[in-house]
């Protein structure tokens, strides 16, 4: 496996010695065919040997078989019983899963989306709940993942160990865009969260990425972040009602933190560079664009965003005259 | 021909007049070996669409990022590929196919035991089929829920859903009544003679899965209701803005789907329990612990099906009560693979095109179980479940497992079914593209799955990259090898020499019969008098008059 930063060494402990185990039998398996294969071919050995059986051998291996695979199961409840018990002092964050994002909800009221901030060294606990339908947090550096319902809260949990980031640089790309976000993925140790359980349309996209802070870093954003997400804009209903209509929140955010798609925050009148076709051009969001935008999605594709592919959604013209007013609001 | 010649080769069951014309005589016909031969052109013509859903799901995953297809265009290309392979090919698979057409005359019957019902459940596969055919063009959508169907997104999601998981309604149905057929068939029409401890271990297999078929397939049935009641009454049970559980549609689904994998390879592991023997003309390894696991492996089947939940919310003392119980699974299917591999000690081995097969099972399929202890660990699977590991796993079982035991049935009875052969050398060398192909196909998904590659992703990171790469040009090998075998049975079907009674010197019931059998099967009911896998009588023929065949092997000592 991979190079791991989990606690639960137990899971490639496990993995391994099951391996070697497996390694053994498929090898002696295959080398015991290959003999008989040469050794026993009907040239060589015309006249076959009448054996029924052997009762000796084959309860030899079937208590040998017994034995081995109980000795497994042991090894997998016992890390199992280490990774559901999360320690009484660990760091406790809410998740939340919708189609298609993670957000993280800290005891003080700080909110994020598609990043978990946690401090170093300690045990954080998730107790997590889903909007929709069913997720599953996956954190394949740390080996953990549960299905996240909507019908219960499950928990799972996991020990941090040294910083990833500097707080000022976790600052810097916070503000970023999703996308460069996602460029670097690789770089920071493979801390991220991916979504396991099938959930339609952008699965693959449902991503979140774990910031490991040191104590004081930890603390002073803590302490220093505001406790709400930054200035709500206030959604009129019949904005709010094409919004769901067309499920545009999901990908756009409206005040700027970043999410799949483009942030709707100073949307109107701004400039950004688009890939038509083949060719990179710069355009300015006016009310063309979005229509355009909105009825043929693939047609501009904001440069950097070439790999996400926005659904075609049911909204009209009427629906899009509303939508356009209400981006003109939104500085 | 003399008349007395003539007299002793009664007409093959294809030449018999029937009383309907055309292809009527076909799908209007009792007789089990039609009934077997239509089930196997159809579930074949679903295997080459599964297999193209499958191809297509290979190139868009060749490199990150999106490449040909929509999102929504993969994920229904995933859910196609699933449902149809599963409910339609797999499911019904070399039961349906072989049980049909070898089973009775292995033990010696006419017929099996309700010739009608017989062609009833064949009607019922193929309207169910219609069905769910039916369903991806009614919805406002592709159906995107995976084949599991699971609940709540499959009540949120605009395609046509309840007809989907209606026409698997329609295809378990099919699966009861041949399971209920074949056990009265195994019960009531062994030949005088035959007890069970001499029927071939194809028999026992079919056997142990017609009681599977039976008592596990009413389940689907029942989630079905529930699943229109909800849809369509407004009864919450699996969706939680109704108060009701996704998590009880997992335990329904997989009260029935766990054991149908059973239904799946059981019948696999009986052809190459038959298949082995006769290449090495000697008696199976323990023919007694084989008949007995694969009755235990169909009963502890039924006890396991938690083992795909343990990362679903579900109590951890059952996940730990479920895994324990898997843990009994592997032990009846260790002893199959050390007794087909113990047969071959001492044997007098011929590599023929079907011992190929049967050999790349045992080889395929033990990576696919040990794949699976693997996956039944509770710590390892909390880091496995749902990533592309086990996608390999089941790839490994169900196609290196189920799959290639029966194209490894299909060139062994061959002769038998049709009366002709194929090109053996052909035949080898589509094997090896098979086998090359698959290995390079499935082999890296366990790589990347180890890494934390999630199933069923459109777009994934870069670092994944290599793995998939590999993968999509393995698939490539993979299903050349898989139409070079096609073509080329489909040449011996057409062009193929005229084969004998008893190609390959095996020493079932259904050898002894002419190729291909007479529509009654037996001119004179068979009395048996020894065991399956007694191969005394064929070895004293061959060393008292040898076939050119043998005269060559002699030469060559």
């Amino acid at each position: 496996m991979f190079s791991s930063f989990s606690n639960f060494g137990n899971v490639d402990l496990t993995f391994w010695i099951t391996f070697v185990i497996s390694a053994v039998a498929l090898i002696g398996i295959v080398a015991f065919t290959l003999y008989c294969l040469v050794a026993y071919r009907r040239k060589k050995h015309p006249q076959p040997a009448n054996i029924h059986g052997n009762v000796a051998l084959e309860t030899t291996w079937t208590v040998a078989t017994t034995i081995i695979v109980m000795i497994i199961f042991v090894l997998g409840w016992q890390g199992f019983q280490e990774m559901r018990s999360a320690p009484k002092n660990a760091f406790v964050v809410k998740v939340t899963a919708a189609m298609w994002q993670w957000s993280f909800e800290y005891k003080n009221g700080i909110t994020l989306d598609h990043v978990l901030v946690v401090p170093e060294n300690k045990p954080i606990k998730l107790l997590m709940k889903s909007k929709d339908v069913i997720h599953s947090f996956y954190l394949p550096a740390f080996r953990v993942k549960e299905d996240v319902l909507k019908s219960m809260t499950t928990h799972l949990w996991f020990q941090t160990q040294k910083p990833t980031m500097k707080l000022e640089d976790f600052q810097k790309v916070h503000q970023q865009s999703y996308t460069n976000y996602w460029d670097k993925v690789d770089d920071y140790d493979g801390y991220y969260v991916l979504c396991a359980e099938y959930c339609g349309n952008n699965h693959s996209f449902m991503r979140a990425r774990v910031v490991v802070l040191s104590q004081e870093d930890f603390e002073q954003w803590y302490n220093s972040s505001p406790k709400t997400k930054p200035s709500k804009p206030k959604i009129p209903p019949k904005v709010q009602a094409v919004f769901n209509k067309g499920g545009c929140l999901a990908c756009h955010s409206l005040d700027g933190s970043p999410k799949i798609g483009p942030t709707f925050k100073g949307i109107w009148g701004r400039k950004s560079k688009v890939k038509t076709g083949n060719q990179i051009r710069e355009i300015t969001v006016d009310a063309k664009y979005i229509q355009r935008s909105i009825e043929k999605p693939q047609a501009d594709v904001v440069v950097g965003l070439e790999s996400i592919q926005m659904p075609k959604t049911s909204l009209n013209q009427k629906d899009i005259q509303i939508l356009i007013e209400f981006f003109k609001t939104l500085k | 021909m003399s008349q007395a010649t003539a007299q002793n080769i009664p007409l093959s069951f294809y030449e018999e007049k029937s009383a309907y014309p055309g292809i009527f005589a076909w799908i209007f016909s009792t007789d089990h070996k039609r009934i077997g031969l239509l089930y196997m052109f159809t579930i074949l013509s679903f295997f080459l669409f599964g297999m193209s859903m499958g191809f297509l799901i290979r190139l868009e995953k060749m490199f990150p990022g999106g490449q040909f297809f929509q999102p929504a265009t993969y994920n229904a290309l995933f859910t196609i590929h699933g449902v149809v392979m599963i409910f339609l090919f797999v499911i019904p698979g070399i039961p349906a196919v072989f049980g049909n057409f070898i089973l009775p005359i292995q033990l010696g019957a006419e017929d099996v035991a309700f010739p009608r019902l017989n062609l009833l459940s064949w009607w019922l596969l193929v309207i169910g089929a219609l069905v769910i055919f039916l369903s991806l063009f009614t919805g406002s959508k592709l159906p995107d829920t995976g084949w599991t169907f699971y609940a709540p997104y499959n009540t949120i999601t605009t395609a046509n859903i309840p007809m989907a998981v209606f026409g698997a309604f329609l295809v378990g149905f099919s699966s009861i009544l041949t399971g209920l057929n074949f056990i009265t068939t195994v019960h009531r029409l062994r030949a005088k003679g035959m007890t069970f401890f001499r029927m071939p271990l194809f028999a026992w297999s079919i056997y142990a899965t017609a009681w599977i078929q039976i008592l596990a397939t009413p389940v689907v049935g029942i989630t079905l209701l529930l699943v229109i009641a909800e849809r369509f009454l407004g009864v919450g049970v699996f969706n939680p803005s109704k108060s009701g559980d996704p998590l009880m549609y997992q335990h329904l689904f997989w009260i029935y789907s766990h054991p149908a994998v059973y239904i799946m390879v059981l019948p696999a592991m009986g052809i190459v329990s038959d298949i082995i023997p006769t290449f090495c003309k000697k008696p199976i390894f323990g023919y007694k612990a084989i008949a007995f696991s694969s009755m235990s492996i169909a009963f502890i089947g039924y006890l396991v099906w938690g083992h795909h939940m343990f990362t679903s919310g579900m109590a951890d003392l059952a996940r730990v009560v479920f895994s324990f119980l898997t843990f009994f699974v592997a032990v009846p299917t260790a002893i199959k693979i050390f007794n087909w591999t113990a047969t071959l000690y001492k044997g007098s081995i011929e590599l023929r095109a079907p011992m190929l097969f049967a050999l790349s099972f045992i080889f395929l399929f033990s990576i696919g179980g040990l794949t699976g202890v693997m996956l039944g660990t509770l710590n390892l699977d909390l880091h496995l479940h749902d990533t592309s590991f086990v996608v390999a796993h089941f790839h490994y079982t169900i196609f290196g497992g189920f799959g290639f035991a029966l194209f490894g049935g299909i060139h062994y009875w061959f002769p038998k079914m049709f009366g002709k052969m194929y090109n053996e050398t052909r035949a080898k060398w589509a094997w090896l593209l098979l086998f090359i192909g698959f290995n390079m196909t499935y082999f890296p998904l366990f790589l990347a799955g180890l890494e934390g590659m999630p199933r069923r992703y459109y777009d994934y990171l870069p670092k994944f990259a290599p793995y998939h790469f590999w993968s999509t040009i393995g698939s490539w090998i993979m299903i050349s090898g898989i139409l070079f075998m096609f073509g080329n049975l489909l040449h011996g079907l057409l062009r193929g020499e005229k084969a004998d009674d008893n190609p390959w010197g095996g020493s079932t019931l259904e050898w002894q019969v002419p190729s291909p059998p007479p529509l009654v099967n037996f001119t004179t009911p068979p009395v048996v008098n020894k065991d399956p896998y007694d191969f005394s009588d064929i070895l004293k023929k061959r060393n008292s008059s040898p076939t050119p065949q043998d005269q060559e092997d002699k030469g060559g000592q």
